[in-house]
């Protein structure tokens, strides 16, 4: 026994070509009549079916880049309206992969919810009440903008200078870090640190908090230099709240980062400012 | 469900986003590239597809379906939509010119989900015109009078091929009919 919407078959086929390749003003048209036909169907059921043949392709596994990951993050800030960076910006490049949560594993009782997955997904399907044509989203602020209007913003914003060590990659760095304590966030601004290979090296952000044992700093991420380019601005948001931060640091690490650095190569520090 | 990224989204946890970068960010990115016309318009694809998704988080429900077929589901109306928005949709003379992605092999995927295992468990049991047209329509976006005109089948042939397939792998997939019947909230 069948659903009675799917013995439709002109019904289907318009849902069939609506979830692979769209439809027309005309057909869109025509769906939404045969539908009314059916005040029952879940018209969704057939996307939901396509969503999960879609993830049975073998695609390329290509990592997401690190600058649209940068650009995604200032999208979302843009998009919740906020002047300042979101709470939800983040480290810029592609954290280390154990620590990345992985969405492929298997879990348990799948068998359970196998059916779950293509039943009664219009709830949470938004075809059927998101307007096709949404207007592409507003151009977000960049980095250096948002920094900027962090630092207008907060009251009880802190700045850090950035001082270069002996490390071959930050002979001419220099730069500051400005944090917001209220907020948990800040910004990283750097100047004439080496660009690193990704495949190589990557660096990473700690931050030292006056309330924990300073052999376990912060975790800030992990984040490139692009070759040609002198300066940058990395959005820190941490993971674990810091009360007191005394210090920011950046080491070289292997491509991800690292738990814990040996800190074999810090490339610059920042102190905090003197006025 | 604390443990899913998309329900803290809608909560407005801070780290989620990052989180659902991290997990969905290679997918989104693939989808991205395989439908859209050039890289540039890749990425610009990929900032509607998580804005959407961000948008959306409040409408995920967990006992409905997995957060992969969700966000998938999601990157692929964007996709389309963009294609035709922009008429940018690749024209495909022979269907020797799409190059060969095709369904994973059943049973070979620690790599891939567990929907992605069931569908390609599910497609692996059709004929093979069933699996090339759903191939076709899935995975390379085209239009069963696109797939007609490379594929050299009558366009009647291919949308029935497409629908009496697309059905079949439901049926293997598990749905329970009720709740086709029963419609979304």
């Amino acid at each position: 026994m069948s659903a009675p919407f799917l013995a439709d078959e002109r019904l289907v086929d318009l849902l069939i070509q609506q979830a692979t390749s769209g439809l027309g003003a005309d057909e869109q048209a025509e769906l939404d009549r045969l539908l009314k036909l059916y005040p029952g169907a879940n018209p969704a059921a057939i996307e939901a079916t396509v969503g999960a043949l879609t993830l049975a392709g073998r695609f390329d596994d290509e990592p997401l880049p690190a600058r649209l990951r940068e650009r995604l993050i200032a999208a979302e800030a843009a998009s919740r309206g906020r002047a300042a960076t979101s709470d939800f910006a983040a480290h810029v490049a592609a954290r280390t992969p154990a620590a990345a949560p992985k969405s492929r594993a298997v879990p348990g009782g799948w068998w359970a919810a196998a059916a779950a997955v293509l039943v009664a997904i219009a709830g949470w399907y938004p075809r059927f009440s998101t307007p096709p044509e949404a207007p592409p989203p507003a151009a977000p602020p960049t980095l250096s903008e948002q920094r900027s209007q962090l630092i207008a913003s907060s009251r009880q914003l802190v700045r850090f200078e950035i001082t270069a060590t002996k490390d071959p990659a930050a002979q001419a760095a220099g730069g500051d870090v400005v944090w917001d304590p209220v907020s948990q966030r800040g910004y990283l601004h750097l100047k004439g640190l080496a660009a690193n290979d990704a495949h190589e090296s990557q660096y990473q952000l700690w931050v030292f908090d006056g309330d924990r044992d300073t052999r376990y700093p912060v975790d800030g991420g992990v984040f490139d230099i692009p070759a040609g380019q002198d300066e940058v601005v990395v959005p820190i948001v941490l993971r674990l709240h810091v009360d007191k931060p005394a210090m920011f640091a950046v080491t070289v690490e292997k491509p991800g980062g690292v738990v814990v650095s040996g800190r074999e190569r810090i490339a610059v520090l920042a102190k905090p400012a003197s006025t | 469900m604390l443990d899913s990224v998309l329900i803290r989204i809608a909560q407005g946890e801070a780290a989620a986003v990052n989180q659902c970068i991290d997990e969905f960010g290679a997918l989104v990115w693939s989808l991205a590239r395989r439908l859209s016309p050039n890289r540039d318009d890749a990425e610009d694809a990929v900032q509607e597809i998580f804005l959407d998704v961000w948008k959306s988080a409040s409408r995920f429900d967990p006992q409905q379906g997995s957060e992969k077929v969700f966000v998938a589901t999601i990157a692929r109306r964007r996709l389309i939509d963009r294609l035709r928005r922009h008429s940018t949709r690749p024209q495909f003379a022979q269907e020797e010119e799409l190059d060969s992605i095709g369904f994973a092999s059943p049973g070979t995927s620690g790599e891939i989900s567990s929907e992605a295992e069931r569908a390609a468990e599910a497609v692996g049991q059709l004929g093979d015109d069933q699996q090339r047209v759903i191939e076709l329509a899935v995975l390379h976006g085209l239009s069963h009078s696109e797939i007609a005109t490379c594929t050299g089948m009558p366009l009647g042939t291919v949308k029935t091929q497409m629908r009496r397939g697309i059905l079949k792998v439901r049926e293997l997939m598990g749905v329970r009919v009720s709740s086709d019947d029963g419609g979304g909230p």
